[in-house]
This record gives structure tokens, sequence and C-alpha cells, in this order.
């Protein structure tokens, strides 16, 4: 039975996973810099060890309401396709198996988000956790597009 | 790292692919100088030899690579160097473009090795042609080496083998005739393809040593281990007859034949006063005698020894992220500043705190100089660039009838490898025109009294923190009425404009100079020098032109060290830092809001009689206003070229050092952004991109 490991974490009241094997590090929130002109959902670009970064809100992402920052809030660092860049969240919950058996598609009216960036819905007992999609989270719609 | 690791595993032979181009690069560079050196200087043999090693050690490599076409293009051009260096031909003018026509064609085909493809570059000319001279070249001029040298040796040995005997060697085998034995030189020929040349020449002087004494073996045995010779010739004393010595040895496998011939001390050797002299002749002949000849070496050896820099290769990316980590250092030594200083301030007499900031201190010492250090490693000596035009001045020479000396100084002086790979292709530009159209042609030169062989200057220094590299002539000069009268034609400048001689030179970096009608207009120069000018201001740096009629042009081009660092000037706006690269702020002023006046939708204000236009970075860059509010702004005034704006900022915050990081490749292109740089305090800075700021003001218009 194939399995998957799983971080996730939590965004208002929803629940998200991202592959185990995608995530280089989870940071606590570093001064932030904007990057003016980058698109809405760019938080800015942060220091992380010397190397410069952009971070996605993925709130805005998602079109969800802006958070207050708290003592939970934290920076998902993800490495894909040897690009790296972050993903701030509410808070990280918890690493996971999870079986694949457990993961549907995802439904026709997604959550009230796009659908590009669902991968699945994984059932764990109650909870539902919504699998990122994550090539589409940063330059899913076309990078070009963000110099307009 | 972990992305370049990946890339790694499992294609080994791409590693080996990489070194192999690497190094073959190196011995084609040290062939090609090496061969422009050894036209000036035919007779020095070490040098043959070095030129017969490099191309020997490619062939071996490219065999082992089973580059075919590279190790059949080597063998031939090893096979005439090993007649220059055997002494059986000389140094020709026919020779040399032969085997820098063989350096081209390789360079070629690494070209193709290094993009995965096929070698299709054809060859066959080539080796026809080296064949041709190893033959017939060796054939014309087989003796004359020898001539008049070693006349009784010419007598005895006909295809002219020189044992320069050192004084012992010589005393050996006059005993030896004293004590009524046989002196004899062998020739041995081997079998052709025989593996291990230097096993059979041991193998044969271990049976003779049995027999006799043999005084020496010409080519030594180091040396066919690395030759292609398939004969070697001994000096043998010995009791035996000729048969006995020859029937014996002829036992040994893989040899072909022996001729065992009577050997006589060449005349000169015989006269004990005279072996000094005789001593230094053929020592430019062959390489053995460089062995009994530690008087005429001694100057040589040393400085080859000076040259040999002990080195290793490196990944670029592997260096960057050593410099990386090396600043964060620096950044997390100044968090450990901070909490030691924060604690003294709590507990004054705590000793463990004041040995904390004790290291601290020491901490930042170490870190100073790591800092260097690491920087140090990205430095290259403009050497590397310098060396390549020798050869483009010498093939203009022989082209064109110019006689041209190429003199270069400073070759040492260390800048940036970036710069260094960008810096190439203008110098290249400069020079050939300075070759083509500076330096006069002989008959010329001689008609306004300057020597016949022109001469091209290359120089580098360092000047504080910028390089100098300067090339000049001692040609012709630039005709700047005529540049002056086509300017104005061009209408690139307007009649009433008072302009000094340099300002005229310098019209030559205008783009409406390049066109090419205008090359026999303009006393030739102007080609293309535009494009010259942009890619130096591209690399931060400025090219000026000095010029004399009839007394030469220098160029003069000034770049910063390294690109990676550079002065910035850090303004503060609605709350966020910005650096704006020094080189191109021009002044900052205090402006009064009042005298800001709004022509169209634009802000200008009147500076010195002139209008400069506004941009506000608040605006441009939707940042929140910030929450005092003063009656006076600052601007910073920032140019390229002779275009200027103002940039209304909140405050200034001084002048700093930074080192310039990619934004990557998802923010890449952002207008405004030229990239990013990491301050003291660990945040990210922004580095404002002038050129795209004033591009934006002047389309507005």
């Amino acid at each position: 039975m194939a399995e998957e490991q799983m971080v996730t974490f939590s965004l208002g009241s929803e629940e998200f996973g991202v592959d185990i094997m995608k995530v280089q590090e989870i940071i606590r929130i570093p001064p932030i810099t904007r990057v003016p002109k980058a698109r809405s959902y760019i938080e800015g670009v942060i220091n992380l060890r010397g190397n410069v970064i952009p971070i996605v809100n993925l709130r805005s992402r998602f079109g969800m309401l802006a958070a207050e920052e708290t003592d939970l809030s934290r920076i998902v660092v993800l490495q894909i396709d040897g690009r790296v860049f972050g993903i701030r969240v509410d808070s990280v919950t918890e690493v996971l198996w999870l079986d694949s058996e457990a993961i549907e598609p995802p439904p026709p009216i997604a959550l009230g988000m796009d659908s590009n960036y669902i991968r699945g819905v994984g059932k764990i007992g109650e909870r539902l956790l919504i699998l990122l999609k994550l090539d589409q989270l940063i330059s899913g719609d076309g990078m070009n597009e963000q110099i307009a | 790292m972990s992305q370049a690791d990946k890339k790694n595993m499992g294609i080994d032979l791409d590693d080996f692919l990489e070194f192999y181009l690497l190094d073959s690069q190196e011995q084609i560079e040290k062939l090609g100088s090496g061969l422009l050196e050894l036209e000036r200087d035919g007779e020095n043999i070490s040098l043959v030899n070095d030129l017969f090693r490099s191309a020997h050690s490619l062939k071996g490599a490219s065999g082992t690579m089973g580059f075919t076409p590279i190790v059949e293009l080597t063998h031939a051009a090893e096979d005439l160097l090993d007649k220059l260096r055997q002494g059986k031909m000389l140094v020709t003018n026919e020779i040399i473009d032969v085997l820098l026509a063989v350096t081209d064609k390789v360079k070629m085909m690494l070209a193709q090795v290094g993009q995965r493809l096929a070698i299709s570059v054809d060859y066959g000319d080539l080796t026809s042609q080296m064949k041709t001279i190893t033959e017939t070249g060796a054939l014309a001029q087989e003796s004359k080496p020898f001539a008049g040298k070693n006349q009784a040796e010419e007598k005895e040995d006909k295809p002219g083998v020189a044992f320069a005997l050192s004084p012992e060697e010589t005393g050996t085998v006059r005993e030896a005739a004293f004590a009524s034995k046989s002196v004899y030189r062998l020739n041995v020929v081997l079998e052709p393809n025989t593996m291990m040349k230097a096993v059979r020449a041991v193998m044969t002087i271990q049976r003779l040593e049995l027999l006799g004494n043999v005084v020496k073996i010409i080519p030594s045995i180091d040396e066919l281990e690395v030759s292609d010779a398939l004969e070697f010739n001994m000096l043998f004393v010995t009791n035996e007859s000729q048969e006995d010595i020859r029937a014996d040895i002829l036992e040994i496998s893989e040899i072909f034949d022996v001729r065992v011939m009577n050997y006589t001390l060449p005349e000169s050797d015989v006269n004990p006063i005279r072996t000094e002299k005789n001593v230094e002749e053929p020592a430019s002949m062959s390489r053995s005698k460089q062995a009994n000849q530690p008087v005429e070496q001694n100057n040589e050896q040393p400085q080859k020894d000076v040259n040999q820099v002990h080195t290793i290769r490196v990944d670029t990316a592997r260096m960057d992220n050593l410099i990386n980590l090396v600043g964060e250092m620096v950044i997390t030594r100044t968090r450990l500043v901070k909490i030691g200083q924060d604690l003294q301030t709590e507990n004054q007499s705590d000793p463990l705190v004041s040995n904390l900031n004790e290291a601290n201190v020491y901490l930042g010492r170490l870190m100073n100089d790591l800092q260097e250090s690491v920087m140090r490693l990205r430095m290259v000596p403009i050497g590397t660039i310098f060396s390549r035009y020798p050869r483009l001045v010498r093939d203009f020479c022989r082209k064109t009838g110019k006689r041209i000396e190429l003199v270069i100084h400073g070759e040492e002086t260390e800048l940036d490898k970036i710069v260094i790979e960008m810096i190439g292709d203008p110098l290249t530009h400069i020079i050939r025109n300075s070759v083509d159209h500076g330096i006069e042609p002989p008959e010329e030169r001689l008609t306004v009294g300057k020597p016949e062989a022109g001469t091209i200057t290359l120089d580098a220094y360092h000047e504080g923190n910028h390089i100098a590299i300067i090339v000049s002539d001692d040609g012709a000069g630039l005709n700047l009425d005529k540049i002056y009268k086509k300017a104005v034609e061009k209408g690139l400048i307007s009649e009433r404009e008072g302009l000094s001689e340099n300002d005229i030179a310098n019209l030559i970096f205008l783009p409406g100079f390049s066109t090419a009608d205008q090359i026999t207009d303009i006393s030739g120069r102007g080609v293309g020098m535009d494009v010259v000018k942009k890619a130096i201001t591209n690399l931060g740096g400025i090219v000026d032109i000095k010029t004399s009629r009839g007394a030469g042009t220098s160029m003069i081009i000034r770049l910063p060290l390294t690109l990676a660092i550079i002065q910035a000037l850090l303004v503060e706006v609605g709350n966020e830092t910005y650096a704006v690269p020094l080189s191109s702020v021009v002044e900052t002023l205090l402006v009064n809001k009042c005298d800001i006046k709004s022509v169209g939708s634009l802000p200008m204000v009147q500076l010195r009689g002139n209008t400069l236009p506004l941009i506000s970075l608040k605006q441009k860059f939707d940042l929140p206003e910030s929450a005092a509010i003063h009656d006076e702004v600052y601007v910073v005034v920032v140019g390229l070229g002779d275009k200027t704006v103002g940039l209304i900022v909140d405050e200034l915050q001084g002048q700093q050092e930074v080192v310039i990081k990619s934004l990557g490749d998802y923010l890449n292109g952002l207008p405004g952004i030229a990239g990013a740089t990491i301050l003291g305090d660990g945040k990210v800075t922004l580095i404002l991109d002038i050129g795209s700021l004033l591009q934006d003001i002047l389309i507005k218009h």
C-alpha cells in the first residue's frame, strides 16, 4: 500500500498538505522586503542565509482575507525544479503519512479557490486535507504578466 | 548546491570531458603562445621541447577520450616538432604558420566537443601539409644545423647524431682509446608500433653493460618514453667485436635492426682547450645536451619554476556559495556583537560577558580577513586575456606587411573573473583598430622619421578601487578636423559648440560614427567604437581617448575591480530602503516642495537654469506616505550618459559597499529594480535600476 509523507499547515480554518520532499525547511517570519511592481501575492523577498528568495502570501494567492501575523506564523521554504521560494502560512500543524487511497481528485467546484492549485483532497478520519499542486503556486499563470 | 549534486550523479563521463576540455584548452593556449615565442627565438630548444610536450599530452588525452581527428592532427604536429627538437630542421615561418593553423583547428574541434557535437572540422590538408614539411624539410635541411660545427662527427655519422659529450664523458671515451678498446656508435631501430620503447632501450643497455660501458644514449630513456622516435643511438666502449654486439642486441625482441659503427671523437672534443666552446654550440640542437649544460640552462630553468603556479580548478558556483556563507557569517557576527552589548548593559560585572565581547572582537578581525581572502578567490590575472593579442597582431602583420611590436605590461594585475571575460572583445576591437588604422605602413613611417616597426603597448595597473587598461600606439593619431567636420555634417553636434580636442576625439564613440561607409573618411577609426563604449559602460567602466597628431593614440579604460560589489547610496522612501548605484549618482539636492512644478503630468524642478524631471519613488513604487511631512525633500540626481533625472526620496542614509545578488528567476525583469543586496542587519534591500527608470521618463515624454 503506497503512502505519501506530507507536511500539513493551516490557513484560517482550512488545512493544507504539501509533499515533504518539496519542503526544504520551515522558518519563522524574518523581515520581508516589499518588491514594488511584483504580483500582488508576492509579499516580498527575504534573506535566507545569504540567498534572496521570494515569498508567496498564500492567503492572498487563494483570495482569502489577510490575517495578523502571530507567534505561530511560519514560512515553508519549498524547492521545486531547483528553484527556491517560500510560502507564508498561518501555522504548521504536523508531518503525517497519507494513504494514497485516501486521496480523492479535487471536487469540481473547488473550495472557493482555483482548482488549478489543488492536486486532490486527502481524508484522515473526519479531517479534510487540501493537497496543493506546488508548481502552479508561484508561476502558475505566466511569469510575463507580472511585469504588466 | 543540491541541484549541482543531482546533475553530477551518474554522468561521470561528463566530468571527465569537462576536465579534458579545460586541460586541452590550456595546452592549446600554451602551444599558441609558445609558437609565437619560437618565431622570435627559433634557437630556443627548451621551448621546442615544451611545445613538443604540450602537443604530446594533448594527443594522449585526446586518444584516451577517443577524439581521433585531434589525435591525428596533433600527431602530425608532434612529428614536426620532433624534427625541430632533434635539430633535423630549422624553424621557419612556414612551420610556425602550419603549427598555428593546427592550434586553430584543434580549438575549433574542442569547441565542437564542448558542445557535445561530433567533430566535423576538416583537417586532412593540414596533416598532409605537415607531413610534406616533415619529410621534405627534413631532407633539405638535414645537415644544415651541423654544417661546419662538428665536421668530424658528420663524416662518421651520416644521419647526423650529435653526442654532445660532457667533459667526463669525453674523458671516458679518450681513456678507452688509450686502453685500445673500441668506441662504437650504435644505431638501434625498433620495430614499428613498439609499445614500450623505453623498456627496449633499458634492456639493450643492460645487455651491453655486460660487454662494455655505455657512455651515452640519445634520445634519453625519459624522452624515449614520450617520443615517437623508433630509433635511438648509443655510444659504447667495449673490447668485443662489432658482430658480437650486433648479434647480442638482436636477441632482444622487437628490435628491428642494429648498426654498429666506429666512433671517433669530434676534433674539437679532442682538443681540451676548445671543449667549452664545443659544448656550447650543440646545446641548441638536442635536448639531451641540456643535461650537460648547467651553465646555459641556469638562466632559463629557474624562471620556469617561478611561472609554475600551483592552482586547482573550482566551480564558480561553489565559490559563490562560499562567498554567500561568509557574508552570512558577517551578519551573524553583528548579531552576536549586539547581544554582547545588551548583556553588558544588564550585568556589567559579569566576567563571562566581557569574555564574550573579547571573543567577538577577535571574531570580527578574523571575519574581515576571511571576507577579503574569499573575495580574492574570484580575481584572475588579466594576462589570461592579454595572451591572445600577440597572435592577433602577428596575423595582421603577416597579412598587411606592417611591422608592429606588441609590448605588454601588467599581465599580473588581477580583476574579477566576470569583468575579465567581458572585457576581451572590446579590447580586441581597440587593438584591431590600432593595428589597422593607427600604425602607418613601414614606408610612411620612415618618411616621417619614425622607426619602421610600430609599437602598440598594452598596459594594466590598479588605480584605487579601479583598474586601468591602456592601449596606446605610436601611429598617426586621429584626424580631429575630419572627425569634427563629419560630426557637424551628420548633425551629431552643432557648429556653435565649442569643443576641446579631447571632446572631439571622444566623438568617435557616438553611434553615428560607426557606419561602414565612413571607415575611409575619418582616417579609419570609429568602426563600432560605440559598441566598445557600450560594453565598457555595461561593466560600470569608462573609456577615454587621448590622441596627438602624428604621435599616436591612447585608449584609457577604467573598470571597477569587481562587478559583485558596488558602491551604493542608500536612500529611504516610505519606510523602505533602496540602494542607488553610486556610479550613476550625479549629486544630491535639498529642494523646497513649492519649487517643484508640474509640467504635463511630470514634476520638474529648475536646476542651474535647466529643468530637471523628477520621479517620485513613492508614487512609482506605490509606497505608503510617511508620517512626518517636511517642507523640503531630498532629490538624488542620477544620470546615465547625458540624461539626468531626479529621484525624490525621504532620507539619505549614506554610502556603503554592497554585494549584488540576483532576485532569482521568479522576480527577474521587474521595472526599476536591478537586483538586491543584504545589508549588515540581514535585511534585503533592493538596488534601483537607473537605466530603466530613465527610460521610463523618456518614453513618457
